[in-house]
């Protein structure tokens, strides 16, 4: 553990961006935080409650051309041109982090590994910052995934007073901070540290999910779906926004007379041409059997697929972003109090 | 830096195109000079023409017949139009196999039941082609195929074929019958009807049976229910499931069924995995 | 990784997000949670609306006809030759042979410059847009009830309504981001919702009474609702004493309109007209919301002007959670209706036939202006095939598949011996033209939206246009030069200077004051703080006037030969003529081809089954689609999303217009069904 001075951090961010390195950092933009590359003398805006997208999109873009196809020799031959960047992510909050190694590495590194999550991801460095203030939606600390983490970073930083305590995480993390004359906290920054990660933990909201896969398990024709759709528009947000979601498709565009390329893009669950099939058939028709799957996928699917968490990490995004105001915490305890007496 | 890229599909040259039907054509296809492509029955590829997309697309020839890929493809949308407008000579791109083929060393020594529907010959050819090219392997061997139409049956040279050999029953039936389907002296021929009709004609067994079964949708349902009414286990019934499969390597997740991706876990299941999904059919 | 700041390109909701751009490429979409309207939400088109931006299919350089083709040209050429062109009918045929459309789509920025353009470079009034086809009754109706052609009250504050009275509007489908608030009111104060829909809506679910009225019955319909608000004594008393006029006639006029007389002419039951009625005024806050199923017929204005008397009659205006409130379908085409792209008034809803006001524009301008309104977008198009109109400039706009009767809008664009077309695809209009100009997307300009609560706000440009791409303000500057009239601007903030100059209601706007949520019109001066709520205290002309209004039948009623009333509109997933969405992979996908909705009762009668093919034709046209299910939609009406040209609804509407408005009806005509 190291301290770093607040004023200390733009030496630190300066120096990575001096090694050639990427700084993704959150920046206030028109009034509202997003992540942006810091470029040249810019610094971040730390004081920041999460923001709308999470951070999957450096790793996992919303958009990107995968393949180009040519012509040679008669034939379409493909080809890509994958840069593998030297990318950090600073500022990043913990529950996104464990979007990132919970789930989306567990995706699309497994057997056979994605080429281009797999790329961005071992060029990529995790600085997470833990948070300080939840929002009324946060519920982090439900799912092991924040205010701050034990593991699976860098670096990670704690806000005490006038001063940052750095944890480092990984070799990895401590190049980061190779050249730097840095302190070694004392007891009471220690200390410090615990008590704001705990203050913060205790104003988070509470969403109970132990034990919500076996109820789920008796609540496919329940009316609970039917009911909650009714709030759905169909925009798909709740997907987008999500650190644990990682749906894509696949389409092509022709550039030029010779020339094409395959895009993928961010889908959703929630549109019914997500199961179009060839022919027309819709295998998810009606809104609510979509809507029952996105919260049998994160509540019960990835589980049984995968074993470990729940696929949530409580970051609050699908209740912020839902024109309808269907909130995940709601349906989870709509889902409990139909523990016993469900349909079927 | 990128040892192996898994979107990356190959190229391969249309050598045969055979019309099968109004809407469907069977395009036989070669690759030049790269790896040998390994593959089982029941298997599929991503098929694509660059500008257009890709189409999951189940292999139809057998790995016994090396020689080259068959894959028949129903005209339904904008890749699949495009492919029937090529001629030979002309590259496609694919990437694959992918899936979960039908397991054909578990089958071996079993009697089989074969029961498709329209294009839904088109995985089950591949198997019952492997299983007659490694005869001595399999017990006995039963077809039923079933069509809206004459005009609607698919690889017509194999049934002829099927329906000569005394090593197999094929049984085939139409929706509509025509005259030049009455007219017809084969045997396999001739009858009008579902498919479910020829259950009682083919003395199916189901102590002894096993039952792979193909084909649209509500073929499918009407069948199944004939099958386990006669005694069925659902364990010895195998049918495969359609879904759009965009990656075809279990991670964009639009073919995802309960904990299973029909592209990886799949798309040959038996109806007792089946019956463990929430909403497979 | 960037992210500029934007306003949507699709619907009026003026939702703002941010464009992500990764080295000079559009990465993506990304919400702005601090935003008033958007709230870090967005619907679906929202998300998808960076895909269009970068279609290799954009124009790229400017295209000249050549035979039956186009070739590339040069700028200079392609602007050289429009000018010319357009020099030559005015010298040959008079200024009045021009006509201009304007674009919902472009900035007030761009709208602006391009009406100066008509009235001062060429000297014609001939310049509309698309409001002609959306609300121009809307303009028209409110601007006499209460003085100010627009939505009344703010999106925010639906969210304050216990009764919200939806009629002819699927906020749902076509406003998402209304929606929301609607929902808001419902979960948050256990709001009701009174729908007035033929066909059923997206919220269905949180409808208290739904009134399934014929298509074109309107005027009954409300008038009977106030027949009963008057007879049980419901209405405010206070508030028509103090704040309006004219209450006598219409209450004379209301007699005859029982709900019981109303229920064979409507189909709606007179106990249902009943309950609503009642809940309408006895809500502590009630608001109104209406969109083209109200605007869009031949009744259009006085539609309009029942709603307005319905309100005032309750004094159900000027509060938080009131008001009458006109959803507008384009991201600008309230903007462009302030900006003065419309035959009669100049910017701000100023007369053109007011000296005074001609006055004061041609100070500005430096130029004699032309003293009597012109023609609109549905005269101009007949004025083609009567030769009275023989070149035509259209910024933005799709005719070809968004006017009714198309095939009378076709024949009249291959008929008129100059077309020209800023756009950026090759639009099925586009491909008419003599000159077809590429413009610069949303994504690759400055400038400002207004949204349909009167919103004006600024987007940013994010990445370069593709090729030689221009904005169309930099593109009508040079043309406009090249007339002979210099228009030297460095910038939209300095166009936006001028526009609040000469615009009252604009008074106040500069693109310095405008933050992140903008500033709602009227701002009259630097230090006004913008109006949320019109007509607080008083009407914008003084007192509120009621209108006496007689219901009339649509112009083509269903009879024997075309039973059913078809109307049309559209769906969440496409947009318009589909230039953008059907671009956009995810939204394509949603529903890729034209249907028609149609009651199972009345498929069954006909043989139909869903998913089948049917022949739906009107005395104009036939087209070919697919049948599509809907318990919903009344018997005896169909629907016909008009997004998609291979079945064009458009081929089938009728061109009958609103002797007010000159607005066309879209919403119902007279169609059979045949099964092929």
């Amino acid at each position: 553990m190291k301290i770093i001075p607040e004023n200390k951090l733009a030496d630190l961010i300066n120096k990575w961006r001096s090694d050639a390195r990427h700084v993704i950092g959150p920046k206030n933009v028109h009034g509202d935080i997003v992540f942006e590359t810091l470029e040249k003398d810019e610094q971040p805006c730390l004081d920041f409650l999460n923001t709308a997208l999470p951070p999957k999109e450096f790793l996992f873009p919303m958009r990107e051309t995968i393949l180009n196809f040519v012509p040679k020799e008669d034939e379409w031959t493909p080809f890509t041109n994958l840069n593998e960047g030297n990318i950090v992510l600073f500022g990043i909050r913990a529950c996104d982090v464990t979007g990132i190694n919970l789930f989306l590495d567990q995706l699309f590194l497994s057997d056979p590994p994605d080429p281009y999550y797999g790329a961005r991801r071992k060029s990529a460095a995790i600085v997470v910052l833990a948070c300080e203030e939840p929002d009324e939606y946060c519920f982090c600390p439900s799912c092991n995934s924040g205010p701050a983490l034990a593991t699976g970073f860098d670096l990670q930083l704690i806000h005490i007073g006038d001063e940052y305590l750095v944890q480092i995480g990984s070799p990895a993390g401590e190049r980061l901070l190779n050249g730097l004359q840095l302190e070694t906290p004392s007891m009471d920054q220690v200390g410090l540290k615990n008590y704001v990660i705990d203050e913060c933990r205790k104003k988070c909201r509470k969403v109970e999910l132990e034990g919500v896969e076996e109820i789920i398990k008796d609540l496919w024709e329940d009316e609970i779906w039917k009911e909650v759709s009714n709030y759905c528009i169909r925009c798909g947000g709740c997907n987008f926004v999500c650190p644990t979601c990682y749906c894509f498709d696949m389409n092509d565009r022709v550039v030029s007379s010779g020339h094409s390329q395959r895009m993928r893009t961010w889908d959703s669950c929630l549109l019914r041409g997500f199961t179009r099939m060839a022919g027309g058939v819709i295998s998810r028709d009606d809104k609510f059997t979509r809507l029952r799957q996105r919260f049998y996928h994160k509540l019960l699917f990835w589980k049984e697929k995968w074993g470990g968490p729940h696929a949530c990490t409580g970051c609050g995004r699908c209740s912020r972003v839902c024109p309808g105001f269907i909130d995940f915490g709601e349906v989870v305890e709509k889902i409990k109090s139909r523990a016993g007496h469900a349909d079927t | 830096m990128l040892t192996h890229n898994p979107y990356k599909p190959q190229n391969w040259e249309i050598k045969k195109i055979i019309d099968e039907t109004p809407d469907v054509k069977t395009f036989r296809l070669f690759q030049r000079g790269v790896r040998p492509f390994i593959y089982k029955p029941g298997q599929f590829v991503e098929i694509s023409i660059p500008g257009a997309g890709e189409a999951p697309i189940s292999i139809t020839s057998t790995p016994t017949r090396p020689d080259y890929l068959e894959l028949s493809i129903k005209k339904t949308g904008k890749v699949t139009g495009l492919l029937h407008g090529l001629s030979m000579g002309d590259v496609v791109n694919i990437r694959g196999p992918y899936g979960r083929g039908f397991p054909v060393d578990e089958l071996k020594g079993e009697d089989l039941l074969f029961v498709a529907g329209g294009i839904g010959l088109a995985p089950l050819r591949s198997v019952i082609n492997y299983v007659l090219d490694r005869r001595a392997s399999y017990g006995e061997v039963i077809v039923l195929y079933g069509a809206r139409s004459y005009d609607d049956l698919v690889f017509k040279d194999d049934l002829a074929l099927w329906g000569s050999r005394r090593d197999m029953n094929l049984l085939a039936t139409v929706d509509a019958g025509c005259d030049e389907w009455s007219d017809r002296e084969e045997g396999w021929c001739g009858r009008v009807g579902v498919v479910t009709t020829l259950f009682s004609e083919c003395k199916m067994d189901s102590a002894r049976h096993l039952c792979l079964i193909c084909g649209p949708h509500i073929m499918i349902k009407f069948a199944l229910a004939g099958l386990m009414e006669a005694g069925f286990k659902p364990s010895r019934i195998i049918t495969t499931l359609e879904r759009m499969m965009k990656c075809g390597i279990g991670k964009c997740g639009h073919c995802n069924i309960g904990p299973k991706y029909v592209c990886q876990d799949g798309p040959v299941f038996t109806m007792e995995e089946i019956s463990r999904l929430y909403e497979a059919l | 990784m960037k992210r500029i700041k934007t306003v949507c390109p699709y619907c009026g909701c003026g939702c703002s997000y941010f464009l992500s751009v990764n080295d000079g490429k559009i990465a993506g979409v990304s919400p702005n949670k601090n935003h008033i309207i958007s709230r870090g939400k967005l619907c679906i088109k929202g998300w998808q609306s960076a895909e269009f931006i970068d279609r290799p299919d954009r124009l790229t350089t400017p295209l000249i006809r050549e035979g039956e083709g186009f070739r590339e040209a040069g700028w200079d050429e392609a602007l050289s030759l429009i000018a010319d062109e357009l020099s030559y009918c005015r010298e040959k045929f008079g200024p009045d042979s021009i006509g201009i459309f304007s674009s919902a789509k472009c900035s007030n920025e761009e709208n602006y410059l391009l009406q100066k353009f008509a009235r001062a470079v060429i000297y014609t009034n001939n310049v509309d847009h698309c409001a002609r086809l959306c609300h121009a009754s809307t303009v028209a109706g409110l601007a006499r009830a209460f003085g100010s052609g627009a939505m009344t009250n703010s999106i925010p504050d639906i969210a304050e309504s216990d009764i919200i009275f939806i009629i002819g509007s699927n906020p749902g489908e076509n406003h998402p981001l209304v929606a929301s608030r609607i929902i808001q009111a419902v979960r948050e104060r256990g709001a009701g919702i009174i729908l007035a829909d033929p066909r059923g809506i997206d919220l269905m679910p949180f409808v208290n009474v739904h009134m399934a009225q014929r298509p074109g019955t309107d005027v009954a319909l409300i008038n009977a609702m106030m027949h009963v608000i008057l007879e049980e004594g419901l209405e405010d008393r206070e508030f028509i004493n103090s704040r309006t006029e004219g209450i006598e006639a219409l209450e004379e006029k209301l007699k005859e309109y029982t709900p019981e007389r109303a229920e064979p002419v409507t189909g709606v039951p007179a106990d249902d007209i009943r309950k609503s009625a009642r809940l309408y005024a006895g809500a502590g806050n009630a608001c109104i919301i209406y969109a083209m199923g109200i605007t869009q017929h031949s009744t259009g204005t006085d539609n309009v002007l029942s709603l307005a008397n319905l309100a005032m009659l309750c004094g159900h205006i000027g509060k938080p959670g009131t008001g009458v409130n006109p959803l507008r379908g384009q991201n600008n085409v309230q903007g462009a209706c302030d900006m003065g792209a419309l035959p009669d008034v100049f910017p701000g809803y100023q007369k053109v036939d007011d000296p005074g006001t001609r006055k004061k524009f041609e100070e500005a301008w430096g130029r004699r202006l032309p003293e009597t309104p012109g023609m609109t977008v549905i005269e101009m198009m007949n004025g083609v095939l009567t030769n009275d109109i023989r070149g035509m400039y259209f910024m933005g706009e799709n005719p070809a598949v968004s006017d009714p009767d198309i095939s009378h809008v076709i024949e009249a664009l291959k008929a008129l011996e100059f077309l020209a077309v800023q756009d950026i695809f090759l639009s099925e209009t586009a491909r008419f033209a003599n000159v077809v100009l590429p413009a610069a997307s949303y994504a690759e300009k400055m400038g400002t939206f207004t949204n349909t609560d009167r919103r004006v706000q600024v987007f940013y440009p994010a990445v370069e246009p593709p090729g030689e791409a221009k904005a169309d303000w930099k593109i009508i500057c040079e043309i406009s030069s090249r007339m002979g009239y210099a228009m030297k601007y460095n910038s939209p903030a300095e166009i936006m200077e001028e526009i609040a100059s000469l615009t009252p209601s604009y008074g106040g706007m500069s693109y310095d004051r405008l933050g992140p949520d903008g500033l709602q019109w009227p701002c009259t001066g630097r230090e006004h703080p913008g109006t949320p709520i019109l007509h607080t205290t008083k009407f914008t002309h003084g007192r509120g006037k009621f209108h006496a209004i007689d219901y009339l039948p649509p112009a083509e009623e269903p009879d024997e030969e075309y039973p059913f009333s078809l109307t049309t509109g559209r769906i969440l997933f496409q947009f318009h003529t589909g230039t953008m969405t059907r671009r956009t992979p995810i939204l394509e996908r949603e529903y890729p081809e034209p249907y028609v909705e149609i009651n199972p009762q009345d498929a069954e009668k006909l043989g139909v089954r869903n998913g089948w093919k049917v022949g739906v034709e009107t005395r104009r046209g036939r087209i070919e689609l697919n049948a599509a299910f809907k318990p919903e939609i009344k018997q005896g009406t169909i629907f016909i999303p008009f997004h998609f040209s291979e079945a064009a609804a458009n081929r089938l509407t009728n061109p009958a217009l609103d002797p007010v408005a000159g607005i066309p009806e879209y919403k119902a005509c007279a169609a059979k069904v045949v099964r092929l």
